[in-house]
């Protein structure tokens, strides 16, 4: 799409001691019509100065600068499409300009910045050259920015179907990619400067003018290792810039050609650079010294149980390609903040170079709350004494996708607070006859539990005696569980002898046993006086 | 406000199909977390033990957060990397684990597995290296999206970490 001259079109990476919000440059477009250009032009346009040009735009930048595009300034002019934060700024900034009475800033060059919603398909049609990009007619183009923006504006009326799939796998990691991925993390600001490259004199502002814009610069700041990367690099005017071609439907053929300059001043820089090193040094010196962040304390009578849980492995399974499924089951006064968690599934995970062993490295985190009620007077009462269960279930997928359920555990969540190293030994129901087992092992077709809690202590069962007896399992392997928790108790808990249970409870503890010393000293005080009644009557006083 | 100080060091790796490997490790705490001192990201040398099977960093990890609540509890997160003789760079294998909650000094076992492709894709990379790598590590963060992968197991990340936490108690937390 481009033709470069050989000098200066590479990416240019330049070191910067000072900061981003100095640099300014200027960007000029000449948009030349077709008929003016002959076939030899490389070597006639190298004065770069050339006077064929149809139409001559110039304009400055800065830094991360938001300049809006005729289409931009319709849109976001109408308070019913801003909706976010940024969008509502942008309004104000629309209406400043409008009340000043000045109409968009340019004709045909904007920018976006980092606050604008870029989606991630557009991302990888930028940085990433895949081959699936390289056949695509449009490169480089903007062509469904506008409508993925309005997906995102209107998703609560649009069908989500319409969003990207997203795709976790790359399965073609450009060589780009790679070698950013190996490094350390990327941190970047980036800012395209775009221009619209559509046919002004045919007035097709109703047609699909997003597959006109075209990104002419991308600029990429990193905080970090304080690097800027222009792409294309900065040019002079003496020579022929950058060119683009676009064929109208009319028949008509334009070339665009521009240049970027860097006037960014660096004397300035260094002085206001100072101080504001120094202005930045202070400031962050006294955030950090003074800062106070409110721990969060629950409500009365409420215990909150932090649970991080780690499926690490599963080892000494008969069958490859396994993953895990949990289920967890919270009694009537156990809350979850985020109850979607309390359910999932790891990935299918096959064996490496290890034998019987399989990782998942699966964690997730949970905030359980309970609440101690006062109102149950019955001590006996079960339901307060009922714990947080987990329910584990490891099945195998193979690749003539055959299910099986290799085992099935349980587990009550751990009392006390700390770290837990768990090992958790699994079965699964038996075979009742040959031919079962001859039918779990070609089709994979097997018993299953029809009630996935069975497993654990069953809450409902009212039975005085909990029997399996007549219940055949095979033993399979173990699950590998790292559990971490954390208890925090609200501020009077009062206590109860209810929540004895919680055997550590520090504050419980030992408030029992200050009561329990005030009761023994009042029945030994009682004893005392019953003693002393028959000695004072015989002594008659 | 109560802070927790994490010191300690990425020991090193095993059962990994190669012994010249480096490790990518960056630690995420949640929104309620703030950074006080230390960093939170960083990479090791290329380790090649010269006997032994175990490769050896010995990266040390020190860092110091703020916090106003248990929720997003630091968690480690760590990339490794084969590096072979021509200088390629292929990826090992992805583990995630949880910095432990109690104060003392914990062993730490991180396993490692890393996705698989096609028929195609492996046949390449059996024998050109390579393969394929996540699109983005968020992803998997959130769990939800895990089941899609088809993942081996690779080898364990060894991790020592001593934890220190201060004021919890002041706010009825048990440790």
């Amino acid at each position: 799409m481009f033709y470069k001259n050989e000098l200066d079109f590479m990416p240019g990476v330049y070191k910067c001691y000072g900061d981003v919000q100095f640099l300014r440059f200027k960007i000029r477009l000449e948009i030349i019509k077709s008929s003016m250009i002959s076939f030899s032009n490389v070597e006639e346009q190298e004065t770069g100065l050339d006077p064929q040009y149809n139409e001559r735009e110039e304009f400055e930048f800065l830094w991360n600068q938001k300049v809006f595009s005729p289409r931009e300034f319709k849109y976001y002019s109408d308070v019913r499409n801003c909706s976010t934060p940024v969008e509502n700024e942008y309004y104000n900034e629309i209406n400043k300009l409008i009340s000043g009475g000045t109409k968009s800033l340019t004709n045909r060059l904007f920018t976006y910045t980092s606050k604008d919603i870029i989606p991630i398909h557009l991302h990888k049609n930028i940085f990433y050259k895949e081959e699936s990009c390289k056949h695509s007619s449009q490169e480089n183009t903007l062509s469904s920015l506008f409508q993925q923006r309005l997906c995102v504006l209107n998703e609560k009326f649009q069908d989500w179907s319409l969003l990207p799939v997203r795709n976790i796998i790359d399965y073609y990691p450009s060589d780009e990619l790679k070698m950013q991925n190996r490094s350390l993390f990327f941190n970047c600001e980036t800012m395209y400067i775009v221009a619209d490259l559509s046919d002004k004199s045919h007035n097709s502002e109703n047609t699909n003018i997003n597959n006109n814009e075209h990104i002419l610069v991308t600029i990429k700041w990193n905080k970090k290792t304080h690097t800027l990367t222009v792409v294309p690099d900065f040019t002079s005017l003496n020579t022929a810039g950058y060119r683009i071609d676009v064929d109208m439907l009319s028949d008509t053929r334009y070339v665009y050609r521009y240049w970027l300059l860097n006037i960014s001043h660096i004397e300035e820089e260094s002085r206001i650079q100072k101080m504001e090193k120094l202005k930045n040094e202070f400031v962050t010196y006294r955030t950090n010294a003074n800062f106070t962040l409110d721990f969060e304390i629950p409500f009365k009578n409420t215990i909150n149980v932090f649970v991080f849980v780690e499926i690490q492995k599963a080892t000494n399974f008969l069958c490859d390609n396994l993953f895990v499924q949990y289920f967890i089951n919270l009694p009537s006064d156990w809350t979850a903040e985020k109850p979607d968690l309390l359910s999932g599934i790891t990935q299918l995970c096959r064996c490496g170079n290890i034998e019987n062993v399989v990782t998942f490295s699966y964690v997730f985190e949970l905030k359980l709350t309970k609440t101690l009620s006062h109102n149950i007077q019955n001590e006996n009462d079960i339901s307060e004494y009922n714990w947080p269960q987990f329910f584990f279930e490891i099945c195998s997928l193979d690749s003539w996708k055959r299910f099986r359920v290799e085992g099935y555990s349980w587990l009550s969540l751990p009392a006390s607070s700390g770290r837990h190293k768990l090992i958790l030994n699994t079965w699964r129901p038996a075979s009742i006859s040959q031919k079962d087992e001859l039918k779990r092992f070609f089709i994979g077709c097997d018993p299953v539990l029809t009630d996935f809690t069975y497993p654990g202590v069953s809450v409902n069962d009212n039975s005085n005696l909990l029997s399996r007896y007549g219940f055949e399992t095979i033993s399979s392997g173990s699950i590998y569980l790292e559990l971490n928790i954390m208890r925090q108790i609200g501020s009077n808990v009062t206590a109860s002898r209810k929540c004895s249970h919680l055997a550590d409870r520090k504050v419980t503890t030992l408030m029992n046993s200050v009561n329990y010393i005030l009761e023994a000293f009042k029945k030994a005080r009682q004893r005392m006086l019953l003693a002393r009644e028959p000695i004072l009557l015989h002594t008659g006083i | 406000m109560a802070e927790v100080y994490i010191i300690g060091q990425i020991l090193g790796a095993s059962d990994f199909p190669n012994k010249s490997l480096f490790c990518k490790w960056s630690i995420h705490a949640g929104g309620g977390w703030k950074l006080i001192s230390g960093v939170k990201e960083g990479q090791t040398q290329i380790d090649d033990p010269a006997f032994g099977n175990f490769t050896c960093w010995c990266h040390p990890v020190d860092i110091h957060y703020a916090t106003k609540g248990p929720q997003g509890w630091p968690k480690i997160h760590v990339q490794v990397y084969h590096y072979d003789k021509y200088g390629r760079s292929e990826i090992y294998g992805y583990g995630f684990c949880h910095i432990p909650l109690s104060p003392g000094t914990h062993k730490l076992e991180c396993y490692t597995w890393r996705p698989v492709g096609t028929l195609h894709e492996e046949f390449r990379r059996y024998f050109l290296g390579g393969g394929i790598q996540l699109r983005s590590i968020d992803l998997i963060y959130s769990s939800s999206d895990r089941y899609r992968l088809q993942t081996e197991a690779m080898g364990t990340v060894h991790m020592e970490f001593s934890v220190i936490l201060r004021n919890f108690t002041k706010y009825g937390v048990e440790i």
